[in-house]
């Protein structure tokens, strides 16, 4: 954890500079990671870091600097620095730093951080990516390589401080353990992956499971082919899904509505997404892997409304574009050291539906279920959808066989107003996360 | 073209602030080399960047960082120990040897003589990698060094000419980069290098609206490694306002994209990231060594048509993939990767290379000393061919023309791969016609070039402004090409 009094003096510099306003923040980051390859370590990497970040304002102007030289002397020149290119800028009269009173409501006390975590030693994760590996390499002869089994494990410290003398100090700790086989057939190669992510050691599953998935997802590829152009039914599966709508909650960001850069920036009270949909963008799950007391500013995190029915109610938003675009303020704040405060999610699931995937294709009949996408062929300015997919094509509910080299496309805005159902198997140790749905009809390209 | 910048006194006076010297630095890499490694190497950088941003009609956003710190990196075989600190201490230094030095214990250590090494001996921190190779950043001081003043006033006067081309602009971002690293490379046999690397680049991007609501974007962008003040001056700003300004103007007239197999024309320049992705990372050593990718063990096949010659080249002078040397101190060369369509090379960097007793190509890049050196890109280009743009086009019966592009993605295990346009036309026998809204275009590496039919004389290949991620990691790069027409190409568009 960076010492609060470092960031109180680095404002105290800036002040002596002439700032008028500031905050700060530091973050303090160990984590160890290893890789596995074909039963042996590949990597492992030790890593520890420490920055710290400035901003300051004179009068209505600001700017921001940071380091990761903590030694007296530059922190005192980096003060200077920023208060000197602060000058300089045109003035901005909605940006600010959090006024004390309104930082007077005291964070809920999250537990994120797990000591267990913490003190895992590269041997031991050395153990797990091995096993995650090993599971995978052994699911079935076709899984024929590997990209590896990894594990990794760490713990953060972020105090955040103001020029006003609010503290504000949170530490998490994270773990992880990915699996990416490949699968040979024909002469052809495929690959895919699996992964979990928690905060806590005693939430990670068997990391034999993380490889089984991995492998079953790899070996379901095996022999793709491309299809003929059509109109179809599409299932996204829970993780394209989670893609599709964190692509959604990109869009809500003020930052983008307040640079017209949304094609969401005049739909508020407008229809947005299936009518039985609410989201919500919710900091407090206990555990959760995007929770956070407090926001980039500094205020108490609080559950945000987003969407209710299907309607936008509300942008994600900080101090300044809750100001500029004239909406509720959503404590929304992302910070890192390097810039000034933006916007961004931290959990929003979307409800699951009580039926499985099979199932969903025996309602269906006949469609696509997308199994993954590539690219970034989401337009959130033009609001259109266009992406590069895998997946398994389907007649009366069964699978008939896998294709890829196709895409996807249509219009974002009816994609996401057109999700007819949705499974059961929402993923809850994700940020922004959705059970896999179904779209009643988009446009498939390919070569059939 | 040589700096007035010397890369060796400049680092060595950083260095100092921290009270260290390459003597020590080396007995922190020989402490971690100690239990019985291959090799290793240590890796000191000191970096500072600034950028400034016009949005929303203000230049309200300025930041500037300044990051050092040092990696070790101990090999033993196939296995890399790696840690990383930005405490430059010794005790710090010397315990990140010793979790990075982990990863050897119990091996009885090669001596460090018989390595075969391409020092000069083991007179440790004499060797200099960059004796005698003029530089390739044609810079005379850092890119820091110009008033903040002057950027602010530069992006004031490009938002203002944007909105002047045209009342449907509604919103101008811009912003000037500027950064210059220094690196430190110290290998275990006895080699060293200092580098000192300018990066500049300026990003416009414009969006417009018109009567019914509609908005569409534009972009345009230039940079390399260079002065930062060639960025700034009127003619530069007026061609990247009058760009982006066109490009938004076309979208907003754009129709929705077809969907199925057309012939597609592609233009000079930006588009090569068709060859990043489509072959590029496939060619990059460690996924080939380990057998993984799509062009694994194909050296000396056929992977392309014989239009198609394609290098990696990191000698462009003042181009945003040129390198002095690599991260691990190999001067970075020009690498021939396909001629006249066969598969003649890898790239390489020095872990890799080695254990596939091939020799490094200078691709060996890392993103900082927080990370671990990979085979990475530089500048990917198609060298000019015979053809006359226009006939290219015109001898199109039905597909697109494509000219510029987003980002791109690929699996290079299936060879899939992907990008995205951001300005297209239809064209029917032979003439541009309307204009087509973006679409994701989708194809197999390995097979797509085989398809290149014609191959135009107007390569571009120092426009491009690339950012090429991999394994979490984020490298500056070029790409190039003349125009080409690739046949039988899936275009994602929603109107079947």
């Amino acid at each position: 954890m960076i010492d609060a009094t470092l960031l109180s003096d680095l404002l105290g510099h800036a002040r002596a500079a002439g700032a008028t306003d500031g905050d700060a923040i530091g973050v303090h980051g160990v984590s160890t990671e290893v890789r596995v390859r074909m039963g042996q370590v590949e990597t492992s990497t030790r890593s520890e870091g420490h920055d710290v970040g400035l901003r300051v304002f004179v009068g209505d102007r600001s700017a921001m600097v940071s380091t990761n030289d903590l030694r007296p002397a530059a922190l005192r020149e980096l003060a200077e620095a920023a208060v000197a290119a602060a000058k300089h800028m045109d003035p901005d009269a909605e940006s600010r730093v959090a006024r004390n009173e309104e930082l007077a409501e005291a964070p809920i006390a999250l537990e994120l951080h797990d000591p267990a975590v913490a003190a895992m030693s590269a041997p031991q994760l050395i153990e797990l990516a091995r096993a995650a590996e090993a599971a995978a390499l052994d699911a079935d002869p076709r899984i024929s390589n590997s990209e590896g089994g990894e594990a990794s494990a760490g713990e953060n410290g972020v105090t955040f401080v103001t020029m006003g003398g609010v503290v504000r100090q949170r530490t998490t700790s994270s773990v992880g353990v990915v699996a990416v086989p490949i699968a040979a057939q024909d002469g052809a190669m495929e690959v895919d992956w699996w992964y979990a992510s928690r905060r806590r050691r005693q939430d990670l599953p068997d990391p034999s499971s993380i490889g089984r998935e991995a492998a079953r997802r790899t070996l379901r590829r095996l022999g793709a082919r491309s299809m003929a152009s059509c109109a179809l039914p599409v299932l996204f599966e829970a993780p394209v899904a989670s893609r599709i709508l964190a692509d959604f909650v990109s869009g809500l960001s003020g930052e983008r509505v307040a640079r017209k850069s949304s094609y969401l920036a005049d739909q508020l009270g407008k229809p947005v997404i299936a009518a039985d949909i609410d989201l919500l963008d919710d900091p407090l799950l206990p555990w959760g892997v995007a929770s956070r007391p407090f926001d980039g500013e500094g205020f108490a995190s609080r559950r945000h409304p987003l969407v209710q029915g299907g309607i936008l109610q509300n942008f994600l938003t900080n101090l300044r574009t809750a100001k500029r675009i004239g909406c509720t303020h959503g404590r929304n704040a992302s910070r890192g050291v390097g810039g000034a405060p933006g916007v961004g999610p931290t959990h929003v699931h979307m409800a699951a539906g009580t039926r499985s995937v099979a199932d969903l294709m025996q309602e269906i009949g006949t469609g696509l279920l997308v199994t993954s996408t590539m690219g970034h062929g989401t337009d959130l300015i033009r609001g259109s959808f266009s992406q590069g997919a895998t997946g398994i094509y389907f007649e009366n509910g069964e699978p008939q066989y896998p294709v890829s080299e196709i895409t996807v496309a249509g219009d974002f805005g009816d994609l996401l107003r057109g999700i007819t159902h949705r499974a059961d198997d929402l993923d809850p140790h994700r940020g922004v996360s959705a059970p896999s749905f179904v779209v009643e009809k988009l446009t498939i390209a390919g070569a059939g | 073209m040589s700096s007035h910048i010397d890369p060796t006194r400049h680092g060595q006076s950083l260095l100092a602030e921290s009270t260290l010297d390459e003597p020590r630095l080396l007995e922190v890499l020989e402490q971690g080399l100690s239990a019985g490694a291959d090799w290793g190497d240590l890796f000191y950088e000191s970096s500072q960047s600034e950028v400034v941003a016009v949005d929303d009609g203000r230049v309200r956003t300025a930041s500037r960082n300044a990051r050092q710190g040092v990696g070790v990196r101990i090999v033993a075989g196939d296995k890399q120990g790696f840690a990383h600190t930005d405490a430059l201490e010794l005790p710090r230094l010397r315990a990140a040897a010793d979790a990075a030095r982990a990863i050897a214990d119990g091996r009885a250590r090669t001596p460090v003589a018989d390595l075969g090494g391409d020092g000069e001996g083991a007179d440790l921190a004499t060797v200099r990698l960059t004796r005698g190779l003029p530089s390739r950043y044609p810079t005379e001081h850092s890119p820091l060094a110009l008033p903040i003043d002057q950027k602010v006033a530069a992006l004031s006067r490009l938002d203002a000419r944007c909105r002047a081309i045209d009342p449907r602009v509604q919103q101008v971002m811009a912003q000037v980069s500027a950064s210059q690293q220094t690196v430190l490379v110290l290998r275990s046999d006895g080699s060293a290098a200092w580098d000192v690397r300018p990066l500049v680049r300026i990003d416009c991007t414009v969006i417009a609206k018109n009567e019914a609501g509609k908005l569409a974007r534009g972009s345009a962008r230039a940079g390399g490694r260079h002065d930062v003040e060639q960025l700034l001056d009127e003619a530069t700003l007026e061609s990247l306002a009058t760009e982006a300004v066109r490009q938004a103007l076309v979208n907003l007239g754009a129709k929705p994209a077809p969907a199925g197999v057309f012939d597609v024309v592609l233009g000079p320049g930006w588009p090569a990231v068709l060859l990043h992705e489509a072959v590029g990372h496939g060619l990059e050593g460690d996924f080939c060594r380990k057998g993984t990718s799509a062009f694994s063990g194909r050296i000396g096949e056929m992977v392309a048509s014989e239009l198609c010659t394609i290098v990696d080249d990191g000698s462009i002078p003042g181009d945003r993939g040129a390198l002095n040397i690599d991260d691990e101190g190999t001067p970075a060369e020009c690498t021939t990767l396909i001629e006249n369509g066969r598969l003649v090379g890898y790239m390489q960097d020095r872990l890799n290379a080695g254990l596939m007793g091939m020799r490094p190509t200078g691709n060996g890049r890392r993103e900082s000393y927080a990370h671990l050196t990979l085979p990475r890109m530089r500048n990917t280009y198609m060298r000019a061919g015979q053809d006359d743009p226009q006939d290219i086009i015109r001898g199109l019966k039905r597909g697109i023309y494509a000219v510029d592009f987003g980002g791109g993605q690929v699996d290079i295990t299936s060879g899939k791969f992907v990008f995205e346009m951001t300005e297209a036309y239809l064209v029917e026998d032979g003439k541009i016609g309307a204009p087509l809204e973006g679409a994701t275009l989708i194809g197999h590496g390995p097979s797509v070039l085989e398809r290149v039919v014609a191959v135009g004389n107007d390569l571009e290949y120092l426009k491009a402004q690339g950012v090429c991620g991999k394994e979490g990691q984020s490298v500056p790069v070029g790409v190039g090409q003349p125009t080409l027409r690739v046949n039988a190409m899936t275009v994602g568009g929603s109107q079947v």
